[in-house]
């Protein structure tokens, strides 16, 4: 259950990491994009220009609209706040150089130089190493450049975005630092909730492995005294039809108990483990059932892989096998096998038989108390493969069940 | 065959008894481990069943008394572990007829080993 809890607790810190990511990012992808379109939309019109600063366009509202921002039309006044505010252009900081097309035509030229934090020939240097080729883009990651021709000569227009990109960069650190705190807060929060969540679990589990242990602790007796009296009354009256009856359902339910205490709880600390070689104790295994298999006309194959050896407790593995073989008894139609062999660093333990059963997967055969409706023998409490899967869990193993084609199969990878 | 009975349940004490008796055993009850010891003191027995809970005194104290006057011993006991002084255990819930095959084969047991 622990492993559960903590399968549980990363696939939902997964699942808050992506989701943060993929939404953080969009914004940041999108405020950037933004400043960028922004910025392109200024080095546009500075490149109508030739370069130059322009001039901003003559005032056109009269002295009595201005404080009245009531008339102004939405767009404009939503335009008050963007590049092409009178108040961004005043503020710009730029320069454009110009070259020539090849390096002998003339010299590199000034065309505007409206910068405080380069140099001259710091911006000089900036301009030469962007003129080639028409293009836009962020250099120094303050600096938008745009460089296009005019006239027979290369203009490279740098402005500072610096001011307008320090929002952008502070969001951008404010996701970066509120996405590891979300993990972590949501990882605290997901470790508490888990616990109380599983804790359910665990205890209807606890409640279930009690439920059993009491079953058959007060059956236990009941049905010892009430076969024994059945054989009284049988040899002193002779059978007849009701104590035959009452005999058959006392076996019946003396089986069931039996499989109850023998099979209900498997204790993961009970375990003595040793290294086994499994490929003997399945075929040794395998021969021993043979004769079994054939009184119940079933053919049974098998097809183990030599030397597989596993530190496991041999009681335990044994146990499984025979659980293995008592469903296949259970459940085949006429022919079973059993497989043995390594897959990577597992250890996969095969069973399969024929069935009628459709396709699909069939985990719900390892929940205790399960039987499945084509059972040849319904004499069975449903704890068998339950026993199993404790089993192999214990030895960190998986197993699973599925049925294609008319073929049933139940792994176990240890 | 002379045969006693210790068991806490006073039902199964009455089936089995009966059932010993139809099977031509002479048989005995007790519900308590003084009992099984005073019994054991007056009387001599070619087997005891005996409850694992018998209440009162301890079933391995009993089963120590039984070894040391060699009397065959049956324990009835809901534990998987077989218990080591005990010369054959049976597990709850039982048939009947598991019963009287133990028993008859400690029985015949101790028989062989006093011949030999």
């Amino acid at each position: 259950m622990d492993k559960v809890r903590k399968k549980f607790v990363w696939y939902a810190e997964l699942a808050v990491f992506i989701l943060l990511t993929v939404l953080l990012s969009v914004i940041n992808v999108i405020n950037f994009t933004m400043v960028s379109e922004d910025a392109d939309h200024m080095t546009e019109m500075i490149s109508m220009t030739s370069g130059k600063f322009f001039k901003p366009e003559p005032e056109q509202e009269n002295a009595e609209n201005t404080d009245n921002t009531e008339n102004i039309p939405r767009k404009k006044r939503f335009a008050e706040m963007g590049p092409d505010s009178p108040e961004m252009r005043a503020s710009l900081r730029f320069f454009t150089y110009s070259f020539p097309k090849k390096e002998k035509d003339g010299n590199p030229e000034l065309i505007e130089f409206r910068m405080s934090a380069l140099t001259q020939s710091e911006a000089y240097q900036l301009a030469k190493s962007l003129y080639k080729g028409n293009a836009t883009g962020w250099t120094n990651l303050t600096y938008r450049y745009r460089v296009y021709e005019k006239d027979d000569r290369i203009y490279v227009t740098v402005i500072d975005q610096g001011r307008e990109l320090l929002p952008s960069y502070r969001i951008l650190i404010i996701s970066a630092v509120g996405e590891v705190l979300v993990l972590l807060i949501s990882y605290l929060v997901l470790v508490k909730v888990g616990k109380s969540l599983f804790k359910q679990f665990d205890e209807a589990d606890r409640k279930q492995k009690a439920f059993i242990a009491n079953i058959e602790q007060d059956f236990k007796m009941p049905l010892t005294i009430i076969s024994a009296n059945t054989e009284v009354i049988e040899r002193k009256n002779g059978p007849d039809d009701q104590t035959k009856a009452i005999d058959k359902q006392v076996r019946k339910m003396t089986k069931l108990v039996k499989d109850l205490g023998a099979l209900a709880i498997f204790e993961e600390k009970d375990m003595t483990v040793s290294n086994i070689n499994l490929s003997d104790m399945l075929s040794q295994f395998v021969e021993s059932q043979k004769d079994i298999f054939e009184s119940k006309n079933i053919e049974l194959a098998s097809e183990i892989a030599p030397d597989i050896n596993l530190d496991c407790d041999e009681q335990a593995i044994k146990k499984v096998l025979s659980e293995l073989a008592e469903n296949a008894l259970r459940y085949s139609l006429t022919k079973a096998a059993f497989s043995l062999r390594k897959q990577g660093d597992r250890i996969i333990i095969q069973q399969t038989n024929d069935t009628d059963l459709p396709n699909g997967s069939i985990d719900q055969i390892f929940d205790r108390f399960t039987t499945l409706d084509n059972a040849k023998d319904k004499n069975t409490a449903g704890l068998g493969l339950s026993y199993v899967k404790d089993i192999v869990k214990a030895h960190n193993g998986r197993v699973s069940a599925k049925v294609a084609n008319g073929i049933f199969t139940l792994e176990t990878a240890l | 065959m002379n045969v006693l009975i210790a068991d806490p349940d006073r039902d199964f004490l009455m089936s089995y008894k009966t059932l010993l008796e139809l099977l031509e055993n002479t048989v005995q009850t007790v519900f308590d481990g003084t009992q099984v010891i005073s019994k054991l003191a007056a009387e001599k027995f070619d087997a005891v069943i005996l409850n694992e809970n018998i209440p009162r005194i301890k079933c391995r104290d009993i089963l120590k008394v039984l070894k040391d006057d060699k009397i065959p011993s049956l324990v009835i006991t809901s534990k998987k572990e077989k218990l080591e002084m005990a010369d054959d255990c049976i597990r709850l819930p039982f048939l009947p007829h598991e019963l009287t095959d133990k028993l008859e084969h400690i029985s015949q047991q101790r028989t062989v080993n006093k011949i030999g």
